[in-house]
């Protein structure tokens, strides 16, 4: 569903993506960890359409995302990290207006955006000003927003940043159901826990280069053959052994 | 002083801006920077000939002096603390860097005291800029030397402290009483309808006037209106007092209305600083609520939805979002406000004309089309040209939806171009009536002009994607970047060639009413409707192509 074939992105002498391959199968929900400015947001720009590449390829649903941008797009859906909105529009004809651009059947539209407005609790808000709403209320609407045109792929940057835990779990919830439909999930995160739940595979990037992916198993056993990583390690230990976090361990020593 | 820590933050922050300046802005810079020296050495060699033409008439000239400074003080100060309110409400209580300061250790007067400076610079340097080649003028008029230009420096600093001191009082004693963000609205909107009142005031006065001394009917008259101070109380006669006795080396004279200005400056900084210790925190935090208003009644859409029946629903979408967000927008519309006292204005300007001769009001009728484009080129930079800017930070949700780029820019381009034909239409039309044109100069004017709003609504589109500047905390600073001013160069420029092309067949028609035989040389208007015809089709379609292809490749 999700395909990368040597994805390259440079913003001047910086290398942010390099030699990116991937593949990502229908139905699956997948986890993309690095420390900051290993170059997460930059590759899900670019499978969105956002970025354009330097090189390389990136195919969503079969077409090419620089070739076919308006296909693509019509099957996909971007919750990006920090997700600005109209704050002039109310929540309602931000809703209607996201409908239109995506030409959802005006019947569909009728039904389901009282429907999602009403799963993320904010169907009282409707009709106030989204510059009225709080941070985690317009990352609802974001959410709202994404699930109303039934994309056949989710891109989420920091998906639960912002949301309380309530609606974190109607999320998580949600995913799942997803996925079992085949809905591919493409999720950018530093919250391990999340991503060690919710994600069949996870790929680990730093300084562009993608450095693991596989199941949470896979990869616990490619940092044991290393031979120093305990039998019980959790994708946080993976994560710092990876990425060279565990040199912190000495600067926290100075802290105590 | 904290202040001095947060001072030397902000100087820091625009040395960077040019230390990090990638070549090419550089250059592009350094281009523009050309331009705007080009331009002040126009304005000061138009102001040095008419100064030098003024002292020059016998007896009266060094009064008629010393009443142009006035009024050009007056206008100074006018515009200083109208631009001083409209930036101090965004500066002191909705920059963005507010939040950040106000939960440091800093207390509320430093950062006041700091914001206070950002709105005098921000308000002030293009102000003063514009007015410099007038200041310099003068001083070569009357062959001043250095010491002179300092003590215009001196006598600046206080005075333009006295309009930002103003400003600010003002927004901070309406900020104290109305709150909230709605009426922060209401008060933008008074604010620039005086602007607008302000403009047409200063209109009326007919400013001509006073190189007209015909028109007062007795000597004695005109001598009286001449000699008459604007206002005593007002700091641009102070000002204006301070720089006729620098003129003559009178040192007294000069530190008296020097005197007076900085008693004045410093109480107004400190009437300013004491209303902020006690009221900015409380002022800050409420102006961050919202207004929470419900809104049920959707009579915009409503509208839109019925007059868009023929376009694609994509489209119909966005011409519906712009419309809500445009009239949502106190800071947009308002400055319809100053849009109906420019329309105004020119039309009162054209009915004033003194058209004495069959051959005047031809040439002004002719000229009108190029006197409509400017305006509508100046209006094409304020409405037309942010149009894709206004998309803001959100622009990743059209980036992200499957509307191409180019419906997108078609959009915007319709939704410019209806407003923009219809006043163009009205503008051209009355004005015609006014001069008493014939059928075929109203129609040409009326031709021109339609076919310039497709051409100028294309260019100002095109230009405002290929610069497009979604991160900007308010829509001037849209309208007075690179791009912008690289616009208004070019429209200006488009709305000459228009005007130089249709000059001849334009003589040539007037020389047959004339009855001159031959008046018609066949080739040669050929050409110029050909060039005509070329140049339209370029600057339609060029800037929307080379927009769609820089939105395209957009990395924000």
């Amino acid at each position: 569903m999700i395909r990368t074939i040597n994805l390259t992105k440079r913003f001047g002498h910086l290398i942010a993506v390099d030699n990116l391959n991937l593949e990502i199968s229908p139905g699956e929900i997948f986890g993309f960890l690095g420390p900051n400015g290993a170059g997460k947001t930059t590759t899900v720009k670019i499978l969105t359409g956002l970025l354009k590449p330097t090189s390389g390829q990136a195919l969503v649903g079969g077409y090419d995302i620089q070739k076919e941008p308006e296909i693509a797009k019509k099957i996909i859906g971007l919750v990006p990290d920090q997700p600005f909105l109209y704050q002039k529009l109310t929540g309602d004809e931000f809703l209607n207006f996201v409908a239109d651009l995506y030409e959802l059947p005006l019947e569909v539209k009728k039904r389901r955006i009282p429907e999602l407005l009403s799963l993320f609790e904010i169907d009282e808000w409707k009709d106030v000003l989204i510059e009225n709403y709080s941070h985690g209320m317009q990352r609802k609407l974001v959410m709202a927003s994404v699930l109303l045109h039934d994309p056949k792929v989710i891109f989420l940057d920091e998906p639960l940043v912002g949301l309380d835990p309530k609606t974190g779990r109607l999320v998580k919830r949600i995913f799942q159901e997803l996925s079992q439909r085949k809905v591919t999930i493409f999720m950018s995160t530093h919250t391990l826990e999340i991503a060690e739940k919710l994600c069949h595979r996870i790929g680990i990037i730093q300084e562009g280069r993608l450095v693991a992916l596989g199941t949470n198993e896979e990869l616990r056993r490619k940092v044991e053959r290393g031979g120093e990583m305990a039998e019980r390690a959790n994708l946080e230990d993976i994560f710092l052994k990876l990425t060279g976090g565990t040199e912190y361990e000495e600067l926290l020593k100075y802290l105590e | 002083m904290k202040i001095v820590l947060l001072c030397q933050m902000k100087l820091r922050e625009v040395r960077n801006r040019f230390r990090f300046m990638a070549a090419g802005a550089k250059i592009k810079n350094g281009f523009l920077f050309g331009i705007g020296l080009l331009f002040l050495w126009a304005l000061y060699s138009g102001f040095y000939r008419v100064l030098t033409y003024l002292r020059e008439v016998p007896l009266l000239g060094p009064i008629l002096v010393v009443k142009l400074l006035s009024m050009v003080f007056l206008t100074f100060l006018a515009m200083l603390v109208f631009s001083n309110v409209i930036t101090s409400f965004s500066t002191v209580y909705f920059s963005s860097d507010l939040p950040f300061l106000l939960s440091t250790p800093f207390s509320f007067r430093s950062i006041f005291g700091i914001k206070f400076l950002e709105t005098l610079i921000y308000s002030s340097w293009m102000v003063v800029l514009a007015f410099s080649p007038f200041l310099l003028a003068y001083g070569k008029t009357y062959s001043l030397k250095v010491p002179f230009y300092l003590q215009i420096v001196f006598v600046l600093i206080p005075f333009l402290v006295i309009a930002a001191g103003a400003g600010v009082i003002f927004s901070l004693i309406l900020m104290h009483f109305f709150p909230t963000r709605k009426t922060r609205d209401i008060l933008l909107v008074l604010a620039v309808f005086l602007g607008g009142g302000l403009y047409l005031l200063f209109r009326f006065l007919q400013p001509e006037s006073l190189v007209k001394p015909e028109a007062m009917g007795s000597v004695l008259n005109y001598l009286a209106m001449i000699r008459a101070p604007t206002s005593k109380f007002l700091p641009s006669f102070w000002i204006t007092q301070a720089v006729a006795f620098a003129t003559h080396s009178d040192l007294l004279g000069y530190i008296h209305f020097f005197s007076i200005l900085l008693s004045v400056a410093i109480a107004l900084v400190l009437i300013s600083l004491l209303l902020a210790t006690r009221t900015y925190y409380s002022n800050w935090a409420t102006a961050q609520e919202g207004s929470g208003q419900s809104l049920r009644k959707d009579i915009i859409g409503k509208v839109i939805r019925f007059f868009s029946q023929g376009f694609s629903r994509q489209v119909r979408a966005l011409l519906e979002k712009d419309t809500k967000l445009f009239f949502r927008d106190t800071g947009q519309w308002s400055q319809l406000f100053l849009l109906g006292a420019l329309v105004i204005v020119y039309l009162f300007n054209i009915y004033k004309l003194p058209l004495d001769t069959v051959y005047l009001k031809s040439l002004i009728s002719f000229l009108n089309i190029g006197l409509a484009g400017f305006v509508l080129a100046a209006l094409a930079l304020r409405f037309v040209y942010p149009a894709v800017s206004l998309e803001g930070s959100s622009f990743w949700i059209i980036q992200s939806s499957p509307l191409s780029l180019r419906r997108f820019l078609k959009e915007k381009f319709w939704i410019s171009f209806f407003p923009l034909l219809i006043l163009g239409g009205f503008l051209v039309l009355v004005s015609n009536l006014f001069l008493k044109a014939d059928i075929f100069m109203t129609l040409l004017s009326l031709g021109s002009v339609e076919v310039m709003v497709v051409g100028l609504t294309s260019l100002a589109l095109g230009m405002g994607a290929i610069y497009p500047k979604f991160h900007v905390e308010n829509i001037s600073q849209v309208e007075s970047s690179l791009g912008g001013i690289l616009f208004m160069i070019y429209a200006l420029f488009y709305v000459g060639i228009i005007i130089a092309l249709e000059a001849l067949p334009v003589r040539s028609y007037f020389q047959y009413s004339l009855g001159l035989k031959g008046s018609f040389y066949w080739p040669a208007i050929a050409f110029t409707i050909s060039a005509f015809v070329i140049v339209n089709l370029i600057i339609i379609w060029l800037p929307l192509h080379l927009g769609t292809k820089a939105l395209l490749n957009y990395e924000g």
